[in-house]
């Protein structure tokens, strides 16, 4: 193929785990105990995989890869802190999907730092699999969170299962939500795109004491 | 930019913004901004002080109102660059 690319078809098209403000990188050891009291954070177990049960530590690691594609923690940029874990997993490789899961710390929920770390993995899973979709299937507490990007076009609300979690005193849907290939170029034209572009970071002055 | 020009402006640009806000505003209690909301919100101010300059984690975890928002907005406009985010 020949010709030049846009600005906007390069970010598209790297395989680059920078997002405007986070880096997406290969878990380590001292990953894995921020993780778990991630894993098991009031605000975050009930909606990650162990849905309030305390694993212990060595439970938690057996789980942390089986049937993962990849995965990453999510750190700000030239830091090794631990905001979050994005994870492509049950991929199927003859229909041509897999499933994604975002977790965040909780003191970022509500900012995008999600969706950017969302389509950070599906620009690297989306570079390297010929895959058609991405499915995400969510708890309706946490689908309020970013349930505007279905009107924007962002994704697709495929199924609900009526009251199926149990949650903070009430029953919540369970919500299945497709992010296709079509939806993930179309997200690149708007600011949702500007989450993959690279840009200059400004010297923030150190917080008064 | 002053305060008064910024709420015009966030009402003309933020898709999702209420005609009415004031800059005690609560952006998601009263504005009812959500994840995509935010992400909508910090690209307009990115591209208010030119596209290219990033606003820092530090900065967008402070904004919870439209005053928030608007003082960030200057922040980001006076800061001096620091580096380029790597590809």
């Amino acid at each position: 193929m020949s010709g030049s690319i846009t600005a906007g078809e390069e970010a598209r098209l790297s395989p680059s785990l920078h997002t405007r403000r986070l880096q997406l990188r290969m878990l380590t050891n001292e990953d894995h105990a921020p993780l778990y009291r991630l894993s098991s954070d009031p605000d975050v177990t009930f909606q990650w995989r162990f849905r309030g049960t305390t694993p212990s530590y060595d439970e938690f690691l057996k789980q942390l890869y089986p049937g993962v594609l990849c995965q990453f923690v999510v750190s700000p940029h030239g830091s090794q802190e631990v905001l979050g874990l994005v994870v492509a997993y049950n991929a199927d490789f003859r229909h041509r999907f897999c499933h994604a899961a975002v977790v965040m710390h909780p003191s970022l929920h509500r900012r995008g730092l999600g969706i950017e770390a969302f389509m950070g993995l599906a620009r690297y899973v989306y570079y390297g699999w010929d895959f058609r979709m991405i499915i995400m299937e969510t708890v309706g507490i946490a689908f309020q969170n970013f349930s505007s990007g279905e009107e924007a076009g962002y994704f697709t609300v495929e199924g609900r299962i009526r009251d199926q979690f149990y949650y903070g005193g009430r029953y919540w849907d369970g919500v299945s939500v497709t992010h296709r290939r079509d939806q993930f170029e179309k997200a690149m034209q708007g600011p949702v795109g500007q989450l993959l572009t690279p840009g200059r970071r400004v010297k923030v002055p150190p917080a008064p004491r | 930019m002053s305060l008064d020009e910024f709420k015009a402006w966030f009402v003309t640009e933020i898709e999702w913004s209420p005609a009415e806000i004031t800059e005690d505003s609560d952006l998601v209690e009263d504005l009812g901004m959500d994840s995509v909301g935010a992400v909508d919100l910090i690209a307009a101010i990115e591209d208010a002080v030119g596209g290219e300059v990033i606003m820092p984690i530090e900065l967008l975890l402070q904004i919870t109102t439209v005053r928030d928002a608007y003082l960030q907005y200057c922040a980001l406009a006076h800061l001096p660059y620091e580096s380029e985010v790597p590809r």
